[in-house]
């Protein structure tokens, strides 16, 4: 374990920034539930003491310790994910939660986590080349058995951060430029699907770029076969979405389309953003938020009360905060001796920075309503458990990041 | 790997983050800086409405102040279509709690625009207790919001007719009434729908927050409230007293009593039967009221004051001679009534069948004698006939303040043409002229009108029920005008018509002569009109004191009888509580 002299003091850098969060989150809910008597502002501010031990404990658990039960937490996982599907409470349609009286725990949730662990073994095994065929095979693999369950249960949002984990954690494993082509090539075909011409032409060049390169028969063959299949299937994609689903993302592309339902939701959080101007509306000022106009405030348009009633120089501070702590877990991800903890740190910070992007985006219009909450801020215990677990780990591993066991 | 890899993707890393952050921050500069103005305007519109302050509506009082119309405190439903059409059951809760139609109440909320974010009225009228259920259960209707608001209140019930009552706006009238929206209430009928301008004042504007469910929750700050105006108070020229009367006397017969002062067309008395209660049109109708409303026998809503139209029987008398004597017949032209008279194969009847014996003009109004008129008519033309009766304004309207005044028929030689042909009539026509039958029609108020004239020696006055308008809050009073204009009338034709009216009371031989008061002097005239579908009505006419007219009279008793008999009767009483009322002062 931490022998002095390799061991780092505690990065209170990030513990900071963190608990900063944490502080504009309970601002932003006592403003949102004033309503209820300030409700859920003492439900978050209570949630504080048990997230404060998941920190703790992330932090005193040995890294050793992470990788030696990788496997079992990710079996687990899965174990979860599929209990959860058969047994989970149903409310609104998803079965995502196992509800036990006053706290809801939702495995999809730790699942990130696990997945990091796994996907981190992996990668950081020197016996296994990144660049192989089978390394990636296995990775794609043990990112798409949770996934799938997430998409049944269904929790589109989720799901999109488990793929989005494992690009950053490709390239900063070591993926060559190539293959992190190979493996973006799919994306492209999605985007050529939608003309049949245009899809033949783009499998043609991907045919004759990959022979240039001198890929093995089976990778060229590989690649052009699910390349064709995506591009062929991403049309028929389209009618398995369900329909809440296609609402989004139709009422994304024009919120107008469905002014006082799902658009109704963006439309009234970029009035509340927009008009907060650049001081804001003053804390419990924003009548956006007070005046009921934007739902779910507390939970996932938390920055929507934080840019309302702070302004531009408010969220801003949020986001300074926010790019402060991926940032950090970046660099010392980077810096870091020991391969599995580096990994483990790039993939923390893509969880975090992948909902904030994806949040925050949801809130300026940027991207459609998926149901991501905003780490810190948004209103919800074991998203605060969790994040707060994650924090612990990081802390962990930036303070024993001169070793290299 | 090597360092150098490391180090690039390092950098990979951190600059597709920083990128993403740029992202965002530029967007919420753009959001917050740059598009500022516009949002901000938009959260402002969002949570600001301007909402209309129902203005009071002014009262309505009789001559000396005692209360008709008012206004009373009452609760109505409002809705705001954008917020109340997310949740299809809304309409269906909302009437299952009040107890409503639901078909109906779902057709009405969909005439409201389903985009708007206004509230609209949707139902009124709510008492208490119906107020106390809604209210518990608000959080269940979004967009629903129950406000106090008022409702009519008729005091008096006698002059439905008069007085009218108020009905919803028609969207087709929304367009030239750019201060109304849909479900404000104007008047639909009688004296609130003439002056309706007037007494509903103007509407006021306040500014407040309301929250997304439409609630109000507080006023908005920093905008000042532009207050409603109270409507103008409406004096009428009835005399409450007289009116329930008048009512009584009259009582479930249907008819008509009027009573105006003669001498400015003020209205004292607008009585017509059978009448309805205005405050019924307040709440919602019950079957049953509905179907007494419109019974076709009946015709509670029909005011007879000014829309029913008879043939005004021997009170068109006067008019045959005026015509006579205009025509050079003297009112020294005597002839023999011996109870009939005979025009080639027609026998035509005098009322009495022993006949009047010799009579001049002045004695043939008094005994009403038939016989003389045929005689009399036999010498004039119709043409003649209906200049006569159009120089006593029949035949046009009389201006009174009441909607849907009727003009009645004054026929000439071009409309029996018309009507039956260049040969399809004779001069027997003229028989059924000259006493006020056949083809003549008039109303009420016409022969009201008529009346007047004779009593104030040629002077014409417009019969009206207004007559005072009183700003409460300028403290201004403002008389409403009418016109007054002489009609040419010989003073030696004026004489023989007064004397011979006096003389239907005054004389042993008048038909009225057994109703003679000794307190005032009476110049009236019975009239009988047959008509096809039953009894004849009763009409009389009157105006008194003979000597110095202050009120002129109209009453008629439809399928009466003899006007003499049923009438006349109803007139002097009501004449005898007026000059208690009013003997001294003579107002």
């Amino acid at each position: 374990m931490s022998r002095s002299g390799t061991s780092s003091g505690l990065n209170l850098w990030l513990l900071l920034a963190v608990a900063a969060l944490y502080g504009l989150g309970l601002l932003g809910i006592w403003s949102a539930s004033a309503g209820q008597e300030h409700f859920y502002f003492y439900r978050q501010l209570l949630w504080g003491a048990p997230a404060l031990v998941a920190l703790l404990v992330g932090y005193l658990i040995p890294a050793r310790i992470f990788l030696g039960l990788a496997w079992i937490t990710y079996g687990l996982t899965l174990l979860l994910l599929l209990l959860v599907l058969l047994f989970g409470d149903g409310t609104a349609g998803a079965s995502r939660w196992f509800d036990f009286g006053n706290i809801r725990f939702q495995p999809s949730e730790l699942g990130k986590l696990a997945l990091v662990f796994i996907l981190a073994r992996l990668l950081a095994d020197q016996q296994q080349n990144v660049n192989s065929l089978r390394t990636l095979l296995i990775s794609f693999t043990l990112t798409a058995l949770p996934l799938a369950l997430i998409m049944l249960e269904p929790d589109l949002g989720t799901a999109l951060t488990y793929i989005f984990l494992l690009l950053p954690l490709l390239i900063a494993g070591g993926i060559s430029g190539l293959m992190l082509f190979v493996i973006i090539s799919p994306l492209l075909a999605v985007l050529f699907s939608f003309s049949k011409v245009l899809l033949v032409i783009y499998l043609l060049a991907l045919l004759l770029f990959s022979f240039k390169q001198r890929l093995s028969a089976l990778l060229l063959g590989g690649i052009v076969l699910v390349n064709g299949l995506v591009g062929m299937l991403v049309p028929h994609l389209w009618n398995l979405l369900h329909d809440y689903q296609k609402v989004r993302l139709l009422t994304f592309i024009n919120p107008k389309l469905d002014p006082l339902g799902a658009g109704y939701q963006i439309i009234q959080s970029k009035t509340a953003i927009g008009s907060g101007g650049l001081f804001g509306k003053g804390f419990g000022g924003g009548t956006q938020v007070q005046l009921d106009f934007l739902p779910t405030t507390h939970t996932d348009f938390i920055f929507s009360v934080i840019g309302e009633e702070f302004g531009f120089v408010g969220a801003l501070v949020v986001l300074a905060l926010f790019a402060l702590v991926t940032l950090l877990l970046i660099h010392y991800g980077f810096r870091h001796r020991n391969r599995f903890s580096s990994l483990t740190l790039i993939g923390i910070a893509a969880i975090m920075f992948f909902h904030v992007l994806v949040n925050i985006g949801m809130t300026i219009g940027l991207f459609p309503v998926t149901g991501l909450p905003l780490p810190f801020l948004s209103y919800g215990g074991s998203f605060l458990l969790s994040n707060f677990f994650m924090v612990g780990v990081a802390l962990n591993f930036i303070r024993h990041r001169r070793e290299y066991t | 790997m090597s360092p150098q890899s490391r180090k690039g993707r390092r950098w990979i890393l951190i600059s597709l983050t920083l990128g993403a952050f740029l992202l965002l921050t530029a967007t919420l500069f753009y959001l917050q800086i740059i598009r500022y103005d516009y949002y901000r305007g938009k959260s402002t519109q969002n949570q600001m409405r301007p909402e209309t302050i129902q203005p009071f509506r002014g009262q309505i009082r009789d001559r000396r102040g005692r209360l008709i119309a008012d206004n009373a405190a009452s609760y109505s439903v409002w809705a705001v279509p954008a917020i109340a059409r997310r949740d299809t059951n809304v309409i269906r809760q909302l009437s299952g709690l009040l107890e409503r139609d639901l078909e109906r109440l779902q057709r009405k909320f969909n005439q409201l625009p389903g985009y708007s974010w206004k509230s609209f009225r949707l139902l009124r009228n709510l008492d208490f207790a119906a107020y106390a259920r809604l209210e518990e259960h608000l959080d269940y209707l979004p967009g629903i919001t129950v406000r106090p608001d008022l409702r009519r209140n008729y005091l008096d019930t006698t002059l439905a007719h008069v007085v009218g009552y108020l009905g919803e706006v028609r969207e087709q009238d929304l367009t030239d009434k750019p201060d109304l929206q849909l479900g404000d209430l104007v008047g639909v009928r009688g004296v609130e729908k003439v002056y309706d301008r007037q007494l509903r004042g103007e509407p006021g504007t306040r500014f407040v927050q309301v929250n997304a469910l439409g609630r109000i929750v507080g006023a908005e700050p920093g905008y000042s409230e532009i207050p409603s105006r109270r409507g103008k108070d409406l004096f009428l020229g009835i005399d409450l007293e007289l009116q329930h009367l008048a009512h009584e006397l009259l009582g479930d017969r249907s008819g008509t009593v009027l009573l105006m002062d003669s001498r400015n067309g003020e209205m004292l008395v607008g009585v017509s039967r059978p009448d309805f209660n205005p405050n019924v049109f307040g709440s919602r109708l019950s079957q049953e009221t509905w179907q007494s409303l419109n019974d076709e026998q009946r015709r509670p809503l029909f005011s007879r004051i000014q829309q029913a139209v008879h043939p005004p029987g021997s009170t068109y008398k006067m008019v045959i001679v005026a015509t006579a004597m205009q025509a050079g017949i003297s009112h020294y032209y005597r002839t023999e009534c011996i109870g009939a008279y005979v025009l080639g194969d027609r026998v035509a009847r005098c009322w009495l069948e022993e006949g009047h014996g010799w009579q001049n003009m002045r004695q043939s109004l008094a005994g009403s004698c038939d016989v003389y008129y045929y005689r009399l008519g036999l010498q004039l033309d119709v043409n003649s006939m209906a200049a006569g009766a159009r120089s006593f304004h029949f035949g046009e309207l009389t201006g009174v303040d009441l909607p849907g005044e009727q003009a009645g028929l004054v026929p000439d030689s071009g409309w029996y043409n018309e009507r039956f042909g260049k040969r399809g009539w004779t001069r027997g026509v003229l028989l059924n002229l000259a006493i006020g039958q056949g083809e003549v029609l008039v109303t009420p108020i016409q022969l009201l009108q008529y009346i007047a004239i004779l009593a104030n020696g040629g002077w014409s006055v417009v019969p009206h029920f207004g007559v005072r308008l009183l700003d409460r809050e300028q403290h201004l009073s403002q008389s409403l005008e009418f016109p007054r204009w002489e009609t040419v009338l010989p003073p030696v034709i004026l004489e023989v018509l007064q004397a011979g009216m006096e003389d239907v009371v005054a004389t042993d031989g008048g038909t009225a002569s057994w109703l003679r008061r000794s307190a005032y002097t009476v110049a009236g005239k019975t009239g009988t009109a047959e008509n096809p579908q039953g009894e004849p009505h009763s009409w009389f006419v009157a105006y008194a004191p003979a000597q110095d007219p202050q009120v002129a009279l109209t009453v008629l008793v439809e399928h009466g009888g003899h006007g003499s008999e049923v009438a006349a009767p109803i007139a002097f009483r009501l004449l005898d509580r007026y000059f208690e009322l009013y003997a001294e002062t003579g107002e």
